[in-house]
């Protein structure tokens, strides 16, 4: 649906993307994760035709983006960081507005608002001014504004960034309804978020592309299949050397009385238990997330 | 000391914006520009015989004119009119299709002899529906008044050539300056003189409703420092830079030739003003929680300081200063037209000028320090001037 | 139909901004009050129309008490002005400026007249005029009646020109307020054109308002990304700010015309006025894409104001022959014209073409770089 190959785009002497290169397929949801200032942004100004590419190309269900920009723009939805919508609309004068603006014919605007309304849980307030909307009420409507044409692609930009959990989750359970159905490219910084929603991670940084594929994929990449926490009574009876002659632990580290092993499965525990012996305390085990993934990328790369 | 350093840090700031310096140097061209405009103007209006501000329209009528004998045609004004010389037929048509708004038709030699002591018969065809025919009306009654004092003249000659003629001179002797001479000579120059004093509001509007709409007042007010600090820090630093700009403003002035004479004392006066206007300014973006709000309380405020100054002194020169001068401008005009001053001169001003700076100081700190104004909500203004007046706490005593 | 959409919008939001329609009011008050000004001064300034507006009697001209009953006294008295007696010349010389605008006496004994006038008198001009015609009179009479000639000889000799005044299209005569060459002069030369480019003025103070402030609000971005071209959303945006400016031209002009002072050529004047509007207002977005906040776009369009106002009007005041091809194409010399008369010259039209190319020429640069990422805050 969306293919982008050997994109650059400089500001002034700094270069936003470098030789960027990446597809994403109907129906999937991609998330793009990066530091601040990896080039996220401008990724998806540049898909969504505000800004030109220097070099490269990107197609959008078939058009240029700088060919064809109407045509593309009409199959995007877009949800910026902050919805920045205007402050002296009613909500539903909004909607009606970006509606013609983006041709939905006039006879199924009004039904197509109130549905919207009623999907994203705002039709008891259609009437109230934005000026008088918390930020979450906000991004509900300007949820409903980006989808108001029914696009066929939807880009959400941090859409969770700064509200509080309960509507966070509100707005994670609305995305994953959509899945599917539409396109999805998604920029966040939260991890959890995009382990739970993305059907692959593009992890970007200086723009370019470090890493990418399924969360799963990503996790085992860096780590084993499971993560061992162990305190221990007496950390001077270990010999890390019998660690690193194991085949099964892939990675260790002690701190005071702290081990923490990373394995290759979880049928290594019982063995790992077995070795320790009475010297161990406790054990925990836990699942290796996106976000040491994120760090163990960016943080390789920065040092 | 702790005002200082703000002060120190909006003067940096001001000054490597790259954009402000722009500004300000754009603003020494315009006035540039404003001497060069009114230094040609005048040499305009002094050169013709009269004094008058009209707009020079160069042959704004059109007049066609048959005068085979030269009486009118030398005496019409070729700057005011488009004076073409045409057949009586010919004129008339171009009258007709609209291509002149009047025609004037003097007899050729055939039909008068100008020797003869007869009235000159002439016709004067005017289209009234053009408005410009009063022009022509005025500028050939004009001409009328030449050429006849001019027959006349010859006529009496001709009666008594030969006799001595006696004739009463006038000998006529004017005193003053004229009066559209006196407005632009003077109250340009002090207008001049006083621009710089509002074209730096917005700094001041930047540096405290900035703060609010940027949400940095916040960190600055955490800062160990009285908030009459801030406000008076942030002051100075544009008064200094109004400073600035009215000395390299006066250093132009002069040199394009402007007449200014004690340029010390008028530069402490201009720049003593800038207390009150920037007192007043800091009252606005104290109150105002955005641009838009302080911009438009700006505006209204400046066109009232500018009437403030500008009215004494349009009185002053229309009375030719029998009275003391009630604003700085005034008083400016006349130290810098070398005139003797009287003690009321100076006390009468400046007493205005400090209690307005007082004042305006005083409020806008006072409004600065409450927290309803800078964090909001902010309270009407009819409640804040109840509050001011401490009016609240007569209404809470009787309360209890 | 989108486009429909975005004018609507941006329509509703200049006619709901209270601080545009209290310019429009303050406008109107301007107009008003330049008006009454160029009334005022068209008065004062006239003595024909000081005359018959009773204002001759304010003017008050000294005279030594000798004089009393004397051919000077009753030259300057056929004036209309007022007279006061003084006992001698010197107690009246020192009133000059005070009591008195002017003091007339005899000099010396060959019978010359000395004047001595205040010239910062608001009704110098007038005075002036006045006493310099009874001097004249009296000079002539002085000559003439020492020769022996008739009345109606004398006459003659004094109005040698018999002028008369044939008035054409008497019954469609343009309905002026005030039958003065000064008024004339003032409304059309400068009044006019500058009431009618006014609006104008605030118009590029609209187009930065509306543009940077969603720059600011980062709405820009939003509405950059709905299926709109670039020169759609300037298209929408500028029309209603044009439109709404040319209907307060075409109001004032309407009010003018109330205020008998007809502004002719309406329709062509519209014309010119549409393209200088697309000039301003091209400006206008051109400074948009070139700042980045509402403060630095108000600096910038007070100093365009600024240099505007020296090109237009400074013209009108100037007098260079050498530069009378270029002048007479600047637009406000265009309007001088064509609004100060009912007739056309067709070649008029043509001296439109430099305003509208330079018009065209902002407009087109201002779209250059409104594709010049210049829309968005990054």
């Amino acid at each position: 649906m969306i293919k982008i190959s050997s994109l650059t785009k400089y500001f002034g002497k700094i270069q936003a993307l470098d030789n960027l290169n990446l597809e994403i397929k109907k129906g999937e949801l991609l998330g793009l994760i990066g530091p601040n200032g990896a080039g996220k942004t401008t990724a998806i100004r540049i898909i969504s035709c505000i800004l030109q590419p220097d070099q490269g190309q990107v197609m959008v269900g078939g058009y240029d983006v700088q060919e064809n920009p109407l045509e593309v723009k009409s199959m995007i939805g877009y949800l910026p960081e902050e919805p920045n919508l205007y402050e002296r609309f009613r909500a539903y004068d909004l909607l009606k507005y970006f509606g013609e603006l983006y041709g939905v014919p006039s006879g199924e605007l009004e039904s197509r608002i109130e549905e919207l309304l009623e999907l994203v849980g705002m039709k008891a307030r259609a009437q109230h001014r934005i000026n008088t909307f918390s930020k979450g009420l906000r991004q509900r409507i300007g949820i409903a504004r980006a989808l108001i044409h029914d696009p066929d692609i939807i880009i959400f930009d941090e859409p969770t960034m700064g509200l509080d959990p309960a509507t966070s989750l509100v707005i994670r359970d609305f995305i994953e309804s959509l899945k599917g159905d539409k396109t999805i490219l998604m920029c966040t910084h939260y991890m959890d978020e995009a382990d739970a929603l993305c059907d692959r991670v593009t992890i970007l940084n200086q723009g370019q592309i470090l890493d990418m594929g399924s969360p799963q994929e990503l996790k085992s990449k860096i780590h084993g299949d499971i993560i061992l926490n162990v305190s221990l009574n007496d950390p001077s009876q270990v010999n890390l050397a019998d660690f690193e002659n194991m085949e099964m632990v892939e990675k260790f580290t002690l701190k005071e009385d702290k081990l923490m092993l990373s394995l290759q499965s979880r049928r290594d525990i019982s063995r790992i238990i077995e070795f320790l012996g009475p010297n161990l305390k406790a054990v925990q085990t836990k699942e290796p997330t996106l976000e040491d993934v994120f760090i163990q990328n960016v943080a390789n790369l920065n040092k | 000391m702790s005002s200082w350093t703000i002060t120190k840090w909006e003067l940096k700031n001001t000054l490597h914006n790259r954009k402000f310096i722009l500004i300000f140097f754009l603003q020494l061209v315009v006035l540039l520009m404003m001497v060069l405009f009114f230094s040609s103007f005048m040499e305009g209006i002094e050169s013709e015989e009269g004094i008058s501000l009209t707009p020079s329209l160069n042959q704004f009528a059109s007049l066609d004119i048959y005068d085979p004998q030269n009486i009118l045609i030398n005496q019409l004004n070729p700057e005011i009119l488009e004076i073409n010389s045409n057949k009586i037929d010919i004129a008339l048509n171009r009258l007709e299709g609209g291509d002149v708004t009047g025609v004037l038709i003097l007899p050729s030699s055939d039909d008068f002899n100008l020797e003869e002591i007869k009235p000159v018969p002439v016709n004067l065809y005017i289209d009234y529906e053009d408005p410009k025919r009063s022009v022509i009306k005025d500028e050939v009654s004009t001409a009328q008044n030449k050429a006849s004092s001019l027959i006349s003249e010859r006529w009496i000659n001709d009666l008594t050539p030969q006799q001595e003629v006696s004739q009463p001179q006038i000998q006529e002797e004017t005193q003053g300056e004229a009066l559209p001479l006196q407005l632009i000579n003077k109250v340009m120059t002090a207008v001049l003189l006083f621009l710089p004093l509002f074209l730096f509001g917005n700094l001041i509007v930047d540096s405290i409703v900035g703060e609010k709409e940027r949400k940095t007042g916040e960190i600055l007010i955490a800062m160990p420092l009285s908030r009459s600090n801030i406000i008076l820090g942030k002051s100075m630093a544009v008064i200094i830079t109004m400073a600035l700009q009215v000395a390299l403003w006066m250093v132009l002035m002069i040199l394009a030739g402007y007449s200014i004479e004690n340029p010390g004392l008028v530069y402490l006066i201009v720049v003593t003003t800038a207390l009150p206007i920037v007192g007043l300014t800091s009252i606005i973006a104290a109150f105002s929680k955005n641009y838009k709000e302080a911009g438009i309380g700006i505006t209204f405020a400046y066109v009232a300081i500018i009437g403030f100054l500008i009215v004494p002194a349009l009185a002053y020169i229309s009375q030719q200063g029998r009275y003391v001068s009630a604003s700085t401008m005034t008083l400016a005009i006349k130290v810098f037209s070398g005139e003797p001053l009287s003690p009321g001169d100076i006390i009468v001003p400046f007493t205005s000028l400090l209690l307005i700076s007082l004042i305006s100081y005083y409020i806008s700190i006072w409004l600065f320090k409450r927290d309803d104004i800078v964090f909001g909500p902010r309270p009407g203004i009819l409640r804040l001037l109840f509050e001011f007046a401490t009016l609240n706490k007569v209404v809470n005593y009787f309360k209890k | 139909m989108k486009l429909l959409a975005l004018f609507k919008k941006e329509a509703k939001d200049i006619l709901s901004n209270k601080i545009y329609l209290l310019v429009v009011f303050v406008q109107l008050l301007i107009i008003l009050g330049a008006y009454g000004l160029a009334i005022t001064s068209s008065v004062v300034t006239d003595p024909e129309l000081l005359d018959e507006w009773g204002g001759s009697a304010t003017i008050k001209v000294g005279l030594p008490q000798n004089l009393q009953g004397s051919p000077l006294e009753e030259s300057l008295k056929n004036q209309d002005l007022t007279l006061m007696y003084f006992p001698d010349v010197e107690t009246g010389l020192k009133e000059v400026g005070r009591e008195v605008v002017a003091l007339v006496y005899i000099s010396n004994e060959e019978g010359d007249i000395g004047l001595q006038i205040d010239n910062t008198n608001v009704f110098y001009p007038v005075a002036r005029d006045k006493i310099n015609t009874a001097l004249d009179y009296y000079q002539l009479e002085e000559i003439l009646s020492s020769r022996r000639l008739s009345t109606e000889e004398i006459n003659i000799i004094q109005n040698p020109l018999d002028i008369n005044e044939i008035k054409i299209n008497k019954e469609s005569a343009s309905p002026l307020a005030l039958d003065s060459s000064y008024f004339v002069e003032i409304m059309y030369g400068f009044i006019v054109p500058f009431i009618l480019l006014l609006p104008f003025f605030l118009a590029s103070n609209i187009v930065t308002d509306s543009v940077v402030g969603e720059k600011e609000r980062k709405t820009f971005e939003v509405l950059l990304m709905t299926p709109l071209s670039g020169p759609m959303v300037i298209a929408g945006k500028i029309l209603p700010i044009l439109l709404f400016s040319l209907i307060q031209s075409g109001a004032w002009i309407m009010l003018l015309y109330f205020l008998q002072v007809p502004v002719y050529n309406p329709l062509l004047l519209m014309v010119l006025l549409f393209f200088v509007g697309l000039g301003f207002i091209g400006m206008g977005v051109l400074i948009s894409m070139l700042v980045d906040s509402t403060k630095e776009a108000n600096s910038a369009v007070t100093l365009l104001l600024f240099f505007a106002t020296f090109v237009l009007f400074l013209p009108l005041f100037m007098n260079i022959p050498a530069l009378s091809g270029i002048l007479n194409t600047i637009p406000t010399v265009i309007i001088v014209r064509m609004s100060s008369g009912p007739y056309l010259n067709p070649l008029w039209i043509l001296e439109f073409l430099p305003s509208v190319f330079v018009s065209l020429a902002i407009f087109a640069l201002s779209i250059f770089y409104f594709k010049q990422e210049g829309a968005i805050r990054l």
